[in-house]
Parts: C-alpha cells; structure tokens; sequence
C-alpha cells in the first residue's frame, strides 16, 4: 500500500513538472489562460 | 491548459492504449524536477501577468524571463539523458536565443495577433506594446531579431485554437510527447545516466540491508 501510495505520488510529482516544464520553456503567443 | 501541453495528452493516451503503463512514469526521476515548478511560479507573477505591479517589478521583466529560461535549458541540459529531453532542449535554446535576441521578450507582430485574434490582449508600458498572459513583446517585422524563430506559425484553423507558436514550440512539445510515450512503454533512452543508476543500485542495496 506505501509503495503504491510513493509511485502514485512520484507520477503526479512528475507529470505536473512536466507540464510546468512545457509552460515554462515554450513561448506561444497565447497560454490559452 | 496551454495548448502545446495537447500533443503530450495525445501520446499519453496513444500510448496507453498500447500497453503503456502510468505507472512507469515514476521511474523517470528527473533531476532536479522542482526547477520547472519554480521558474514557471516566477513566470506567472512577474512575466506572464504582471499588471497592478511597480514600474521596478515590470523593469525587472526581461531579466526574470531571461534568468528562467537559463535555468530551465540548465535543468534540460542536466536531464539529457531522458528520452526526449535532446529535443526539448533545442527546443529551449532556440527559444531563449530569439528572446535574447529581442530585449528579453519573445517577439510577435500585430499581424499574427490579429490573424489569431488576441488584439485585445495588448497592454502597454512604457510606450511598447507586450501581450498578456504571454512573454510576447509587439515589434514590426523590421524591428524583429531572428524573425523566423519567433512566434510565426499558426495553429491550423482545423484544430480551432487560435494561436501562433514558434518553431521552438514545436520542439518543445514534440519532445515532451516522446517523453511521456517511451515512459509509459517503458522504452530507455540511448544510455541510462550510470550516476543515477548506481545512485539507485545503492538505495536499493540499503533497503535490503
């Protein structure tokens, strides 16, 4: 149950700063915000 | 949701629906990963809508967009290793060089605003024109640097999201798309850093113990 509890935490850290990742290295002229 | 963050949603689902597991995710373990948290937390408060702030906070502008993205292109260049992250990282560097090349700012012409239809996002300080909600500077074609680098391609009207990007964009959200659909499949890049791998051969070792 822990390590179930760790990988989905670890999934979500990742996938969050991979959005922010996009957000932030990308320059469109719109976010679409 | 910014629309470049879409082809990445696509291949999540393309490559579950092959077998992919979300699980796999986990074991990316990027390095580094709260920078990306942290330069776009910076971006949204001093780049991205800065109204109501002191003239200073809005002088401070160019600087904050430029120091973020050299901290992101760090962040990329320390995670090459990852599947995808090579283009990402083109992807970064012909952004921030066409950024430097234009005072800090990422250049669009009025043109371009009004073929997508974001006129109404223009705001003024200081005599130049910039757009909300984007690190977009508005010059003339003759006064862009590096013009075929910045904000010139439009999202084709079929998709219905009325934007330009630049080619940089394009990079950026073809590496991340890869990313995210080798994760899921489980597929490695070239090499696995040998750092972190001992790195983890060490904890796991540890836990035996």
């Amino acid at each position: 149950m822990e390590k179930l509890k760790g990988t989905y935490f670890k999934v979500l850290y990742v996938l969050i700063s991979l959005i922010a990742l996009i957000m932030a290295v990308g320059a469109p002229e719109t976010t679409g915000w | 949701m910014q629309f470049l963050v879409v082809p990445v949603l696509v291949a999540f689902l393309v490559a579950l629906l092959r077998g992919g597991r979300v699980a796999n995710l986990a074991s990316l373990s990027p390095r580094c990963a709260w920078i990306p948290l942290a330069m776009l937390f910076l971006q949204i408060i001093f780049v991205l809508f800065p109204q109501g702030q002191s003239d200073f906070a809005l002088d401070l502008r160019p600087w904050i967009n430029v120091s973020t993205y050299v901290m992101l292109v760090a962040f990329l260049g320390a995670n090459r290793r990852l599947a995808g992250m090579k283009i990402i990282l083109v992807g970064g560097v012909l952004n921030l060089m066409v950024i430097l090349a234009n005072g800090g700012y990422m250049p669009v012409t009025s043109e371009a605003l009004m073929r997508s239809g974001h006129l109404d996002l223009i705001y003024y300080h200081d005599e130049q024109a910039f757009v909300r909600g984007s690190k977009d500077i508005v010059l003339t074609r003759d006064q862009t640097r590096l013009m075929p680098l910045s904000d010139v391609l439009k999202v084709p009207e079929l998709i219905f999201v009325p934007a330009t990007f630049s080619i940089g964009d394009v990079f950026i959200t073809t590496g991340a798309a890869w990313l995210v659909y080798s994760a899921l499949l489980g597929i490695r890049g070239k090499k696995d850093d040998p750092h972190r791998l001992s790195s983890q051969k060490e904890t796991a070792g540890m836990q035996r113990a």
